[in-house]
């Protein structure tokens, strides 16, 4: 079971000081706390036809899956449509879903491959200009510490920020360090190798970080 | 502790949680340049912390969940032939028909292949244990067969006899001897 950093108890030093990353709860952890208990009997139902049954689904699964494609996409509208896309492709594949494995890293894994091909035909003809990321960081920065990015803000720094990524790099990024998965989890839902995994998520983190610096050199000089 | 050091623990720092220390406490209130990549190392971190934190929220949930439900009204099912437990069943047999028959076979293959071994020795017995017929060198090349090949099958009385024919010898004589 995946756990918070914050939830990790490690005790201050008298020597040194711990940086806890401040964020609430992962998306992911909040999707899997969100499965209810007779989730395999609402599984059985769908695979079944029951619509009432795929309607729960739906809406119990529809906010984590947007969150998760928004992220990938940077877009409100590709992600919308990849969301009804991915739903539309759950309900025609659950015959194909094996119910003696997990569910969600399954139906994580048709949401992830539905965006990666919208993102495709998308990032050809979209390129976000380093100063409107610059811009847009400092007046999300610029309000208190536990603030939150707004959609649109959301999109301009994630399109910004990660557009430079090979797609895999991205993906194992999004999955690894913003929806805060495990590596095994990863692993299932991109169905990559461990050490795939670990060599995209150490090249994406190394050029995210420098891109980062450059946004906040950028924003430095401005002012 | 080092500016290298400094800057490996910034790396981290972006994306992890890292302990800072009292050396890394010291090192950057005496190293200008290490304090000013701390300084933007813990903007960087603020920044994933605020991408964390922003979960995109959808607007109106009902409409796109009505949308959905209309559309797998009309969406035929990828319907699967044979249900799960017995497609596993069939996966089972099948690997273990492939397993019983790749070993008859491979005992056939066996048995084929020594008879075919014994065969081909038996013919070769036969063919040049006749002089006459191993005389004929155009028989010989036309079998594509070294005369070395063809002493292990001959008799040295038949050797002799073979060496006496003439169109052998002016042919291969050395090679024979």
């Amino acid at each position: 079971m995946f756990v918070s950093p914050k939830e990790k108890a490690v005790p201050n030093t008298p020597d040194g000081f711990l940086l806890f990353l401040n964020f609430t709860v992962y998306p992911f952890v909040a999707a899997k706390n969100m499965m209810p208990e007779n989730l395999q009997e609402t599984i059985r139902c769908v695979r079944n036809g029951d619509h009432a049954a795929f309607r729960k689904l739906v809406t119990m699964y529809q906010q984590p899956a947007y969150s998760l494609s928004f992220r990938i996409l940077g877009n409100e509208e590709e992600a919308r449509d990849a969301v009804q896309e991915s739903f539309i492709k759950i309900w025609q594949k659950i015959g194909s879903y094996d119910p003696s494995r997990e569910f969600l890293p399954w139906m994580y894994r048709i949401i992830v491959n539905t965006s990666a091909d919208r993102l495709r035909t998308i990032r050809r003809h979209t390129m976000i200009p380093i100063e409107l990321v610059s811009q847009k960081l400092e007046e999300v920065m610029q309000r208190d510490s536990s603030t939150c990015a707004d959609n649109q803000e959301l999109a301009i720094l994630i399109k910004g920020l990660t557009e430079m990524l090979p797609e895999k790099q991205r993906l194992v990024f999004i999955l690894r360090d913003i929806e805060g998965m495990t590596s095994n989890e990863v692993e299932l839902i991109t169905e990559m190798t461990e050490t795939s995994v670990k060599s995209n998520l150490y090249h994406a983190r190394k050029r995210l970080r420098e891109r980062l610096l450059r946004i906040l050199e950028k924003e430095r000089t401005i002012k | 502790m080092k500016c290298r050091d400094v800057e490996e623990i910034l790396e981290r720092m972006v994306f992890e949680e890292v302990r800072v220390g009292a050396g890394l406490k010291e090192h950057i209130a005496s190293c200008p340049a290490c304090s000013q990549a701390f300084m933007d190392a813990l903007k960087a971190r603020e920044v994933m912390g605020v991408i964390r934190r922003s979960v995109p929220e959808l607007t109106d949930p009902d409409e796109i969940t009505d949308s959905i439900m209309s559309s797998i009204q009309q969406e035929p099912r990828e319907k699967t032939f044979f249900p799960l437990v017995l497609q596993r069943m069939l996966a089972a047999a099948s690997v273990a028909l492939l397993l019983l028959f790749g070993y008859e076979q491979y005992g056939v293959v066996n048995k084929v292949t020594a008879l075919e071994n014994k065969f081909s020795e038996t013919r070769m017995e036969t063919r040049y244990s006749n002089p006459q017929r191993l005389a004929s060198a155009i028989d010989i090349n036309r079998a594509g067969i070294s005369l070395s090949e063809i002493e292990r099958f001959i008799s040295p009385k038949n050797r002799a006899r073979l060496l006496s024919l003439t169109s052998f010898k002016s042919n291969d004589q050395r090679s024979i001897k």
